[in-house]
């Protein structure tokens, strides 16, 4: 009985992941391509534009994003034996692209030239945090500083 | 009130400042709410109750952080940093903090 | 500074692996280790048994130590008279097994329940059911109970059992410690059982063979030896059929046909029942 449970969760998990998975990384591409000439950066010194006032303001994005059961479960195994644990990779690239993807979004809005010291915060959301193997979902925050161009200044030298 | 993350606001000068704000909420995520998280568990995918519950959540402590800085008189944050901690079963902990500063506007 | 846009290549975070195959692998990895696992740590668990006299197996599980007896037991008079003939009945059929197993004593006690069972537990002690008590025709059939409850303990099989499921747990408890339950825990918890219900598998038949042949040796015939397994063939539903793979007996149907066989090669008449036992077999069970 059980194990026919567990053969119906892994087939769920399996097809639904998988699919939630492809079409997540398709639409990540596609939105990544229509931001890309926004460059987000780490750096923490605003560029040097003399002529224009610069306006600075904070931008996030976040998200949280689930494992299916067919990942955790083969991950979960893998944890008995140690080393890569591949299963995870996508997950954490998925949410981190994401969250990114979204702060850029918001930066794009206030018509910002570049993103500044960006950070990225990611946290596990699990229900029960002391358990061990829970990683159920994560979440990232993706934090930065977006700079757009003001008004022209009257004083320019 | 203007926020950055940046150690100063570009183009202005900081004048004056008055040390750390700090903002913070704890939340709980809700019975029905995790019953769907507790699904989509078996099948991925983004939480989008959750997504919004800790955005939200966020932007209550950055509001936090906003009115000790506005209680101090300053009208900028700078180096604002943010952090997420899970301090109890299903209860998390979202913490915003930065330097109040006043600029020359 | 000139900022050139350009997206990096996917596959540099995420390893580009067909889940499946890492799936397949570590399934099969996880339950070919926990399968020589639990047969290694069985065997040695089947080995230390050896080391424990039988006279201490009889203190450990006496009445006054650890042994408990899981079900309500009848005290009328009838009760214990039958009780009586049943201990009579297995110490004849003790003599007729041989000078090897002259070490062991037996301990009988009928539970007072409806449904046709029999239990060997540690210590020499075995359980019969008032439901089987009224399943079987003759004592012969009643015999062939017995003396297959005595044959796990000429085996030790009742301690190898608790050895095993020892072992095991302990095995299962070094890997995941004592925290909570998951799907993993359960998962490999079914598979180190199912892999010990093969040994329990071979336990049974080994039984039944043993005590066919004793049958043989105490009434000169095997007779009746299938009674109670036709019993239960009968009262079995397709419902209430377990696979083979799962469950802790042969197939009643595979034990019939060999019991049969035995039967055949050894023709000879049955003894009735004492008409005390039908009798008191007859009256109601503590269940309903």
């Amino acid at each position: 009985m059980e194990i026919i449970v567990l053969v119906v969760l892994l087939m769920l998990g399996y097809f639904f992941g998988q699919y939630a998975e492809k079409k997540h990384f398709k639409s990540i591409i596609e939105r990544e391509k229509l931001l890309l000439k926004l460059p987000v950066v780490t750096m923490r010194t605003p560029p040097a534009i003399h002529q224009h006032e610069l306006k600075a303001e904070l931008v996030t994005g976040n998200t949280v994003i689930s494992i299916d059961f067919f990942k955790k479960f083969v991950a979960s195994l893998k944890m008995l034996f140690g080393g890569k644990v591949t299963q995870y990779e996508s997950l954490l690239d998925r949410a981190r692209r994401e969250a990114l993807l979204r702060m850029k979004e918001q930066a794009k809005l206030n018509n910002a030239f570049v993103v500044m010291n960006t950070r990225v915060e990611t946290a596990s959301i699990s229900k029960n945090s002391n358990q061990r193997n829970s990683v159920g979902a994560v979440e990232v925050l993706a934090y930065g500083t977006a700079i757009s161009i003001g008004n022209k200044l009257e004083n320019t030298k | 009130m203007l926020l950055t993350n940046l150690e100063q606001v570009p183009g202005r000068k900081i004048i004056q400042h008055f040390g750390l704000v700090q903002g913070n909420t704890i939340r709980a995520k809700h019975v029905g709410k995790d019953f769907l998280a507790g699904l989509k568990n078996i099948f991925g995918g983004e939480l989008s109750a959750y997504t919004e519950l800790l955005a939200e959540s966020r932007k209550e402590a950055t509001d936090r952080m906003v009115q000790q800085a506005q209680s101090m008189g300053a009208n900028a944050i700078v180096n604002v940093r943010y952090s997420t901690s899970s301090v109890a079963q299903g209860a998390a902990e979202l913490y915003a903090y930065g330097t109040a500063v006043k600029i020359d506007l | 500074m000139r900022y050139t846009p350009t997206q990096p290549p996917e596959g540099i975070n995420v390893t580009d692996e067909h889940p499946l195959k890492s799936f397949f692998i570590l399934t099969a990895g996880t339950i070919g280790v926990i399968i020589v696992v639990v047969i290694i740590l069985g065997l040695a668990a089947d080995h230390l048994v050896k080391y424990i006299p039988i006279d201490y197996e009889q203190e450990l599980f006496s009445k006054d130590g650890l042994y408990i007896m899981p079900f309500t037991v009848d005290e009328s008079d009838q009760g214990i008279k039958s009780l009586q003939y049943l201990q009579t009945l297995v110490d004849d059929l003790h003599t007729s097994a041989g000078k090897d197993f002259v070490e062991h004593k037996f301990q009988l006690a009928i539970a007072n329940e409806a449904q046709a069972n029999a239990f060997a537990m540690p210590g020499g002690h075995i359980v019969i059911t008032k439901g089987l008590l009224a399943s079987v025709e003759s004592e012969n059939g009643l015999s062939m109970i017995l003396a297959h409850e005595m044959a796990h303990h000429y085996k030790r099989d009742p301690l190898r059992s608790m050895g095993r499921s020892i072992v095991v747990s302990i095995f299962l408890l070094a890997i995941f410690g004592a925290d909570g339950s998951n799907i993993l825990q359960s998962f490999l918890g079914n598979t180190a059982a199912i892999t010990n219900l093969s040994f329990s598998r071979q336990q049974e038949s080994d039984a039944d063979k043993f005590a066919s042949e004793l049958l043989v040796k105490f009434y000169g015939h095997a007779s009746g030896a299938t009674e109670f397994f036709q019993y239960i063939k009968n009262t079995e539903t397709e419902l209430t059929e377990i696979p083979n793979f799962l469950s802790t007996h042969p197939s009643t149907e595979g034990r019939i046909n060999f019991l049969l066989k035995h039967e055949q090669q050894n023709p000879g008449e049955k003894k009735p029942l004492p008409v005390f036992l039908r009798e008191y077999a007859h009256t109601k069970s503590a269940d309903k």
